[in-house]
């Protein structure tokens, strides 16, 4: 991911590539407890949910009308909900679908917007002027009612929610991407890189790229915690993953009709929510001291 | 100064154009057209066609913007899809409720989130200052709804202190409009309230630290002028140029907040027009709330340039 052409200038551009040598240097120095424990809880979790099939004490779509609303026992760690389903079962199949919801909100935000971000930097004059003010105009719309318009039209579902949230995402990582390139595209390592007659967009791909990364990267842990949270959001109003399948913020919405009954169902799945949220925002602050 | 407002103002007409173009072309992403997502897929080509022609959908996409656009300037918002009540109606109708939520909440939060982030800065080098400091980046990243579901859920539900849902208009009397408002301002104050204190913890933390703060210091000025006339000050422009962020931030908790509460806002507006696939409905409101988004972040760079001589100068 980091820099795989070292530029020869390096003394003169102390920039990412300083990020390699900083993470070897830091090594001996151990994390911060905060990071520790936010990555360790982070680990634990997405092996929690992907190992969900072995985990789960129960099947999340399994309803009983003799078991609803019950408290935590032994058979039901965490109680039912209001059809009779293991509410830890769900939880962990909910965070399947959660993660998953942020890898592709992540995969395309980087395919919108590193192309974006790469152009406009590098293209200069109008076409740098007419990226950024669309750029900036998409950025002037409230990023969850920018998704609830799009998933509103193409029609609810994991999917649509998180292209949503990629279109919001991708003119973030553009605009941080284009500031990173404008200093190296002048750089010397590639004035000597096109005086060795390297192809444009090799230039492009393999020297400023790398290079322009490391922002883009500490910017991708903020926005996957925010499209954690907008992805719950979106479920929670309807408008993401659609029940009966299981997910952290529609069982969130379900849960809260009978929270007289059991607020247990509306405490777990905010809780969780909130605690992945911080711990990948605590991990994204780490990186970016390693990064320095 | 005034070429620089002139200046301003140009540039937005581009990005209100390009806003309005965005959500116009919202209609084109959906998957078979409006009139298909209307009357559904299976019904004739006729009835299609009727709705096309009763929509103005049978011309030319370019035609049909410039129509859009040119009802946009003179009221016409068009008539909701499902209901087949007119855009505008709707929107003068729930425009109050949410604005009452929003700016309630915008002035907790700039009074509350200054209060405790001048606590903070003055006690920064002590544990209340870094603990007030920690629980501002947890209000920040706690899920809306989470909050919103829980807070109704407990004081509304549990304890019955006030209504978990609903909402009763000023004009049914001050007292039960308060009664009804008070608990979602609050739960929307929170990452707004959050913000704030942090804002103003840096911009002071910032000025204390330097040499002007010092030489106030050395002048034997009263601690509480050196800290809100002095220091405060500096943390300003560093709120107001964050203010159309905050406010689109509240705008976007609104809808959920909204939602919660059961209040009929703007924001529940647009989550049951994205339900029911009312695009017209859809598309003006979100217009409005994009162009509330980029006027602010106007004002406030005119407001921080009148303010401070230095950005004047560079814009």
């Amino acid at each position: 991911m980091l820099p795989s052409v070292a530029p020869p200038a390096a003394s003169e551009t102390p920039l990412p590539e300083a990020g390699a040598v900083a993470l070897a240097s830091r090594r001996r120095n151990s994390a911060p407890w905060g990071a520790r424990i936010a990555m360790t809880f982070l680990i634990v979790i997405v092996v929690a949910c992907v190992l969900a099939p072995l985990l789960a004490p129960d099947n999340p779509l399994s309803t009983s009308i003799t078991a609803r609303l019950q408290g935590p026992s032994l058979r039901h760690l965490l109680g039912t909900d209001s059809d009779g389903r293991d509410v830890l079962s769900r939880v962990l199949y909910g965070g399947r679908s959660a993660f998953e919801g942020v890898g592709i909100a992540l995969l395309g935000t980087i395919i919108l917007g590193i192309p974006w971000g790469l152009l406009a930097g590098l293209a200069g004059g109008l076409v740098d002027e007419a990226l950024m003010r669309l750029a900036d105009t998409v950025l002037s719309f409230p990023a969850l009612v920018l998704a609830i318009a799009i998933t509103g039209v193409l029609g609810p579902s994991l999917v649509t929610a998180m292209l949503a949230i990629s279109v919001v995402f991708g003119p973030i990582v553009a605009r941080l991407l284009r500031t990173a390139v404008l200093p190296l595209r002048d750089a010397e390592f590639i004035l000597v890189a096109r005086s060795l007659g390297v192809g444009r967009a090799r230039i492009a791909l393999q020297h400023i790229l790398p290079n322009a990364m490391a922002p883009v990267l500490v910017q991708l842990f903020s926005l996957a915690s925010l499209a954690l949270i907008i992805e719950a959001a979106l479920a929670f109003l309807g408008l993401g993953v659609q029940p009966p399948l299981p997910s952290w913020g529609a069982d969130l919405a379900q849960a809260y009709s009978y929270f007289t009954v059991t607020p247990l169902g509306t405490i777990v799945p905010g809780l969780i929510i909130t605690i992945s949220a911080l711990a990948i925002s605590v991990t994204g602050d780490y990186v970016r001291s390693v990064l320095r | 100064m005034k070429r620089m407002l002139r200046r301003r103002i140009v540039a937005l007409v581009p990005t209100l154009l390009l806003s309005s173009i965005l959500v116009f072309a919202l209609r084109s992403l959906i998957p078979g057209g409006p009139a298909d997502a209307l009357v559904g897929s299976n019904a004739s080509g006729q009835a299609i066609a009727a709705i096309n022609r009763r929509l103005g959908l049978d011309h030319p996409i370019v035609v049909q913007y410039f129509n859009w656009l040119g009802g946009l300037f003179q009221g016409r918002f068009g008539t909701s899809y499902v209901t087949g009540t007119s855009v505008g109606s709707i929107i003068s109708e729930r425009v109050g409720a949410s604005l009452e939520l929003v700016v309630g909440a915008l002035v907790i939060a700039l009074i509350g989130g200054g209060i405790v982030g001048i606590a903070a800065a003055v006690n920064r080098h002590r544990f209340t200052g870094r603990a007030v400091l920690s629980l501002s980046a947890l209000g920040l990243s706690v899920p809306d709804f989470w909050v919103a579901t829980i807070a109704a859920g407990l004081f509304g539900l549990t304890l019955g202190l006030v209504p978990a849902v609903g909402f009763s208009p000023i004009s049914a009397g001050l007292g039960p409009n308060l009664h009804s408002v008070i608990l979602p301002v609050l739960v929307l104050s929170i990452p707004t309230g959050a913000l704030v204190t942090r804002l103003v913890h840096s911009g002071m933390v910032q000025a204390l630290d330097s040499p002007y703060i010092r030489t106030a210091w050395a002048m034997g000025i009263q601690a509480r002028r050196v800290y809100l006339r002095c220091a405060l000050r500096n943390a300003v422009s560093g709120i107001i140029t964050f203010l159309p962020l905050a406010l689109a931030g509240l705008v976007g908790a609104s809808v959920v907040v909204e939602t919660v509460f059961d209040i009929p806002g703007l924001g529940s507006e647009i989550v049951v027009a994205a339900q029911s696939r009312d695009y017209a409905t859809l598309q003006t409101i979100v217009l409005l709330m994009a162009l509330l988004v980029i006027l602010l972040n106007c004002a406030a760079d005119v407001a921080v340039a009148a303010m401070d001589p230095r950005i004047r100068r560079s814009l």
